[in-house]
């Protein structure tokens, strides 16, 4: 893995400069049930194709953001700061 | 100031400021001197042309740990209103350092939100000074002053090599046409989080956390060599021009210091 | 030979080396291989599975046959390898020498190592394994390595280069289109593995064009990198291998101009020395001025073999007979056969003799099959085979490229390549030298228009050149080469691995029948040459045996690296990014023991940890906790904030108060601990453990980052650093340094205060984890040594001595703090390790953790953390098992360690719940023993926490 990543405020970096947060998933906001809370912690959607994640600038500007990426060629379609990527990808399993 | 606990100005003259290079730069033969605190590395030996020499024909590379360094966070607007108080009227520019009129200060914009300022420890306090009175003129706002001079451990790479220099450890792109003079790059440095200003056409300022300092110093002073520069002092620098002047006060005139 | 134009050495020059100690005289500008070849070397190296003698093959660094050591370094080949003056070269798989091999034995008991040999032979008995292992690894493998660093003598520099374009392969193509590009204002760099720009030009006949096209890349600002095999394409980066430097190469565009690689032949004998690619010869004879041998036959599936023929001929070496496997003769053919040679169309070689060397091949008609009598044995000291030309490929195929069979030219062909890759040159099937300039020119052209470089002109020049290349004639093509016939004698498909023929159809037979899984059983293609000389052979092979289409056989996917490199240089710069603590190089000084923990180096004792943790009981102790995370939280909703992320509540912390805190996640598992101290109104500072500082900040970002709260974060965990001053002289020594009223009334246990000490602006936490009265003094990391010293020289009346992490493991221990990380595991929660208190379920935020913590609170665990106390003086190990009441594991001890101040062994382990009491009997299994130890609940020092808040 050497792709390329962009920052939303640094721009352009090697994908080492970044921790990965996984995909986004949507917290249950009322206390969830067992079965939902274990769903929320421990499934995953594991999408082979474009899914939306979470990557922190860990050696530049220490921010969280967000990026689409296909999971099959590490492309990277869009990146974005919480919020602002919209709702087109369904998130969350 | 609750946050003081992080300023390194001692009330004694007993206690020195030290850069976590000092021994390594004293291996190397530094000669130190005490100055506004700080030991600091001030030449390599007698012979100041081969200092000299390094900057203007490979590269040497100079210890500036001793900076002041503060970090600013503030939503966008109450910054850019913060910073056109302070240093008189400079404009923030993402991915882009702005130098005060008096030459003293760099303004380096992380984010919209975040604000790295580097100064000469001479005029670091008078700026520090200058923020938090414009910080409490802010009101409900809420700004947040962070003294890192602690936390980034600094050099600068100086003479034509440096662009090459830095290309030995470090994957930013720092070719003159997409980092120009004053450009200012969050991101990995040797393997661990840091910054490159490009502060003039042959210099690049590094800066990485003060833990790694030493490491950071192993890993320069191994590529330099190979390159065949060296370490130059701080008065070989400042006699090369081109970097804060440490003279002027730091701050702009008529500056929000209420 | 008498000396021709292009050649490569400098005739007036000589240059003196070692070959197995035995001196070799070269010219400057020979390559070890052509000088020992010149001397009569013959045999390079011994094989890799059956130590058969190989000789030169290929000459241009691609096959695996001339492998040396050269001044230790092992895995060089000799054929690309310039000489030195003084260079020791050693050959590498033979013992004792090349020419007498011991284990050229398993050459004749072949039948009994086929594939798989290994794999199902020494697997029983498991116990005689560490003989085998020691067996096989003198047995395989390809030379030695020096074993110790200080051994080693070469440096590693590595580079990174941005670049617009880079160009692979210094060719006709590869050089036309850097300069095309370059010329357009990109920059270009361009890296080409062999000594000397131009690749085939230079042994073909067009040294002057390569010299100029060379020079005019240089004056268009190309960097030039020679010598230089580009290793792989990650995503874009370009690994670049020369010499001692790793270059790593990010362009925007990449231009492959990587050419072809003439394929050998598969037939017994294929591998006796004096059996050569046709391409092997003519770089002897063109570059080195070497003469190959006297009386050549030649197999050819193209003209490259016709060619090389005609060039043989005219250096005065004989020609018996050519072989094309053609059925109709080529215009060059019949220029051959106008000179009176033999050209035999139609026609193959079914077997080289010879022992030490060919002798003679055995010729045949391709048509026959199964022999007629026809074959025809020709004297000869070379045999020059020629299996057509297969796209250098793997570099493209990794860039995304993908490739597919052409059944007219015989070969994988590229057919499609991504957008920000173009191919072009022979690699590309632009093999003639019109096409190939062509194809180069226009290839730099698009490469510059790609990135928005050019004008009408140059697109126009693109337009014009593609009509050209449309109209081109592109000269006559290989055929694939036939079913070969199997005569008696081991036919190599795989040279690197020793696979032979047979060990293909074996295989196949066993059922390993796609060429992924061949590749496998067999590990064809996976030796130094990585398979350059191999993969079309055994998909033919393959197609044939199975009666698939190449098509469908496929090819095997192309990892990297595709250029063999030393391992060495891909390992980094020999240094670590350890973090050392402001007072390092003091600990240093000290006499300390310095370990890794986590990034850090830290002081592990000073010599003497029962002394040291007995100071802190006694007296004064002085730690460095510098390492602790350390961020600032501020704002109007930093307590919220902190609230939401703890189990426990902050916001009603008053501020000069410290709290302890412990971080779960969502499902309630203990992620790290730490204190909480409100400095003022708006500011917290929070402390994590050592290890964990870095996944704290980046949870609490994170956080933040999706609840968008008023609150800044800033991590000062290097800014600034901490000592912990502990034992009953603590306050006395503090005092000394201070205007702080440190009297207990004033300054108390869990209270913060800011200060100076010894003139260094400090806060001040009175906690501590060693169980005595201590404070944690955090201050501007410039001052680590200065304020060290101060408080040693403060203390040194009341004998104060810096302590380690191992006395301080003893103390914590002694209190049962728990340590994060070893004494829980990714499973543990506040409540299994006995820390309910600090959790809040009846707090009003939905905290992380708070649904499953609520649901484990009425589900309790069926282990639980308790310490431990054993009295026969044994310290189990960490890790030792817990036995329930029927003797079964249930649980783990963690910590362990003799106490002298308690004067017994304590420790803390994971217990059945029913047992987690005072007093209950555990039963531990350590190493095999029983040991008895019953439970102990609450600290073993200090129960009372009386010392702590004296
Ligand atoms: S011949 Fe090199 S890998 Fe097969
Ligand atoms: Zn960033």
């Amino acid at each position: 893995m050497s792709f390329l990543l962009t920052c939303p405020h640094c721009g352009v970096r090697e994908v080492a400069d970044f921790a990965f947060g996984g995909e986004v998933s949507v917290r249950p906001r009322e206390t969830p049930t067992f079965r939902e809370l274990s769903r929320y912690n421990y499934f995953r959607r594991n999408v082979a194709g474009v899914q939306r994640e979470w990557w922190y600038h860990r050696s530049g500007c220490r921010t969280w953001f967000q990026a689409e990426r296909d999971t099959r060629t590490n492309v990277v379609l869009r990146v974005g700061l919480p919020g602002e990527l919209g709702a087109e990808l369904g998130v969350g399993p | 100031m609750s946050l003081d606990f992080t300023v390194p100005v001692a009330s004694s003259e007993e206690r020195t400021a030290r850069s976590p290079m000092e021994r390594l730069a004293r291996a190397a033969g530094a000669s130190f001197e005490r100055r506004d605190g700080w030991n600091v590395a001030a030449g390599y030996g007698g012979d100041a042309s081969v200092e000299a020499a390094r900057i203007t024909d490979t590269v040497g590379f100079c210890d500036r740990s001793a900076l002041t360094k503060l970090d600013i966070q503030a939503r966008a607007e109450v910054l850019a209103d913060l910073v056109a108080r302070v240093a008189g009227g400079l404009e923030l520019e993402p991915g882009r350092a702005s130098r005060s009129p008096d030459g003293s200060t760099w303004w380096c914009p992380i984010t919209p939100t975040r604000l790295l300022v580097l100064s000469e420890p001479r005029s670091g306090w008078d700026v520090h000074t200058a923020l938090d009175g414009a910080a409490s003129a802010a009101g409900e706002q809420l700004v947040t002053i962070a003294d890192v001079s602690c936390g980034l451990a600094a050099l600068t790479l100086a003479g034509p090599g440096a662009g090459e220099l830095l290309s030995r450890f470090c994957a930013i792109d720092v070719r003159p046409g997409v980092t120009p003079v004053a450009a200012f790059r969050p991101g990995s440095v040797a393997r661990t989080p840091g910054y490159v200003l490009r502060e003039g056409a042959d210099r690049l300022l590094i800066l990485v956390g003060w833990a790694l300092g030493a490491y950071l110093w192993e890993v320069v002073a191994d590529a330099a060599g190979h390159l065949g520069g060296g370490p130059v002092g701080t008065d070989a620098l400042a006699a090369a021009g081109g970097g804060l002047s440490a003279t002027a006060a730091g701050v702009a005139e008529g500056s929000a210091d209420a | 030979m008498p000396p021709k134009p292009g050649e490569r050495i400098d005739r007036s020059t000589s240059v003196e080396f070692s070959f197995d100690g035995k001196k070799i005289t070269a010219h400057e500008g020979d390559t070890v291989g052509s000088a020992l070849y010149a001397a009569g070397q013959r045999t390079f190296s011994r094989s890799f599975k059956y130590h058969r003698r190989r000789g030169l093959m290929c000459c241009a660094g691609q096959c695996p046959n001339c492998l040396v050591a050269v001044d230790g370094a092992p895995g060089i080949r000799a054929c690309t390898e310039p000489v030195r003056e003084g260079a020791r070269v050693e050959h590498m798989n033979a013992r004792p020498s090349l020419g007498v091999d011991a284990m050229a034995i398993t050459d004749a008991a072949g039948p009994f190592t086929p594939p798989g040999f290994y794999y199902k032979t020494f697997i029983r008995p498991r116990r005689l394994w560490p003989a085998y292992e020691w067996v096989l690894r003198h047995a395989a493998g390809l030379g030695r390595l020096p074993r110790e660093q200080a051994e080693r003598t070469w440096r590693t520099e590595y580079r990174r280069r941005h670049a617009d374009v880079l160009v692979v392969g210094g060719g006709d193509a590869g050089l036309n289109a850097a300069i095309a590009a370059a010329e357009l204002g990109a920059d270009v760099v361009l890296a080409d593995e062999g000594a000397e720009l131009g690749g085939r030009l230079l042994w073909e006949g067009g040294h002057d064009h390569a010299r100029k096209l060379a020079d005019r890349a240089r004056a268009a600002g190309v960097e030039i990198l020679t010598s230089a095999p580009a290793l792989a394409h990650f995503d874009g980066l370009v690994p670049v291998w020369q010499g001692d430097t790793l270059h790593q190469i990010r362009a925007r565009h990449h231009v492959y101009a990587t050419g072809a690689i003439e394929q050998p032949l598969v037939f017994p004998g294929n591998d006796l020395p004096g059996v050569m690619l046709s391409g092997g010869a003519r770089r002897l004879l063109g570059r080195y001025g070497v003469r190959p041998g006297n009386r050549a036959v030649i197999v050819t599936a193209s003209d490259r073999g016709i060619r090389t023929a005609i060039a043989l001929r005219e250096a005065g070496i004989e020609v018996p007979a050519v072989a094309d496997l053609r059925a109709e003769p080529s215009r060059a053919c019949s220029r051959l056969l106008s000179q009176g040679v033999a050209v035999l169309n139609g026609w193959t070689v079914v077997a080289a003799r010879g022992r030490r060397e060919v002798r003679a091949a055995v010729l045949a008609p391709v048509a026959a099959g199964e022999s007629h009598g026809q074959d025809r044995e020709v004297e000869c000291d070379l045999v020059l085979v020629s299996g057509g030309d297969s796209p250098a490929s793997a570099l493209i195929t990794q860039a995304g490229g993908r490739t597919e069979y052409d059944s007219a030219r015989g070969y994988f062909r590229i057919a499609e390549v991504p957008p920000n890759v173009t191919v072009t040159g022979q690699v590309a099937g632009e093999g003639s030298f019109q096409t190939a300039q062509i194809s180069g020119e226009h290839a730099g052209l698009q490469a510059a228009h790609a990135l928005g470089l050019g004008d009408n002109r140059s697109r126009g020049r693109a337009q014009e050149l593609r009509s050209r290349l449309a109209a081109a004639d592109r000269g006559a093509e290989a055929v694939p080469p036939a079913e070969v016939p199997h005569a008696a004698g081991k036919a190599f498909a795989c040279l690197c691995e020793d696979v032979t023929a047979k060990d293909i159809h074996r295989g196949i037979r066993e059922g390993y029948d796609s060429i992924e899984l061949c590749k496998r059983f067999t590990t064809v293609t996976m030796g130094p040459c990585q398979g350059r000389m191999c993969q079309l052979p055994s998909v033919r092979l393959m197609a044939q045996d199975t009666g698939q289409s190449l098509e469908q056989v496929g090819t095997t996917t192309a990892r990297p690296p595709w250029s063999t490199v030393p391992i060495g240089a891909l390992a980094g710069r020999p240094f670590e990014p350890a973090k050392r603590s402001s007072i390092h190089g003091r600990h240093r000084e000290l006499g300390a023991t310095v370990r890794w923990a986590g990034d850090w180096r830290r002081p592990y004792d000073y010599g003497d940890p029962e002394g040291e943790a007995l100071a802190v009981h006694r007296s004064a102790g002085l730690i460095d906790v510098s390492t602790l995370g350390k961020l600032l939280v501020r704002g109007p909703e930093a307590g919220e904030f902190l609230d939401r992320l703890y189990p426990n509540r902050h916001s009603n912390l008053k501020p000069g108060r410290v709290r302890y805190g412990v971080l779960t996640s969502d499902a309630g598992r203990i992620m790290d601990d730490g204190t909480v101290t409100r400095v003022d109104e708006m500011s917290f500072y929070v402390t994590t453990t050592s290890s964990g500082a870095g996944a704290v900040e980046q949870w609490f970002s994170w956080w933040l980052a999706d609840w968008g709260m008023d609150v800044h974060l800033a991590d000062v965990t290097q800014a600034v650093s901490a000592v912990n001053l502990a034992g009953p002289r603590s306050r006395e020594i503090l005092t000394r340094l201070t205007d702080l009223d440190c009297s207990p009334e004033a300054f108390s246990y869990l209270d913060a205060r800011h200060a100076r000490v010894a003139g260094v602006p400090c806060l001040l936490l009175r906690i501590g984890f060693v169980g005595e009265l201590g404070y944690e003094i955090h201050f501007p990391a410039a001052y680590g040594e200065d304020l060290w010293d101060a408080i040693l020289e403060a203390g040194a009346g009341e004998d104060i001595r810096p302590f380690g992490l191992e006395p301080q493991r003893v103390l914590r221990l002694q209190k049962q703090h728990i340590i994060v990380g070893q004494d829980t595991d990714s499973e543990s929660t506040p409540f299994g390790a006995a820390m309910p208190w600090a959790v809040k379920l009846d707090k009003e935020q939905a905290f992380i953790g708070k649904w499953a913590l609520a649901h484990a609170a009425e589900h309790p665990a069926t282990t639980a953390l308790v310490g431990f106390t054993l009295d026969n003086g044994h310290v189990p190990t960490e890790g030792a098992v817990v036995l329930d009441t029927l003797g079964h594991a249930a649980g783990q001890v963690t910590s362990a360690r003799s106490s002298r101040q308690l004067e017994r062994v304590i420790g803390m382990a994971w217990v059945p719940a029913e047992l987690a009491q005072a007093g209950a009997p555990i039963t531990i299994l350590d190493e095999g023993s029983r040991r008895s130890a019953s439970v102990v609940t609450e600290p073993f020092h200090d129960p009372s926490g009386k010392l702590l808040r004296s």
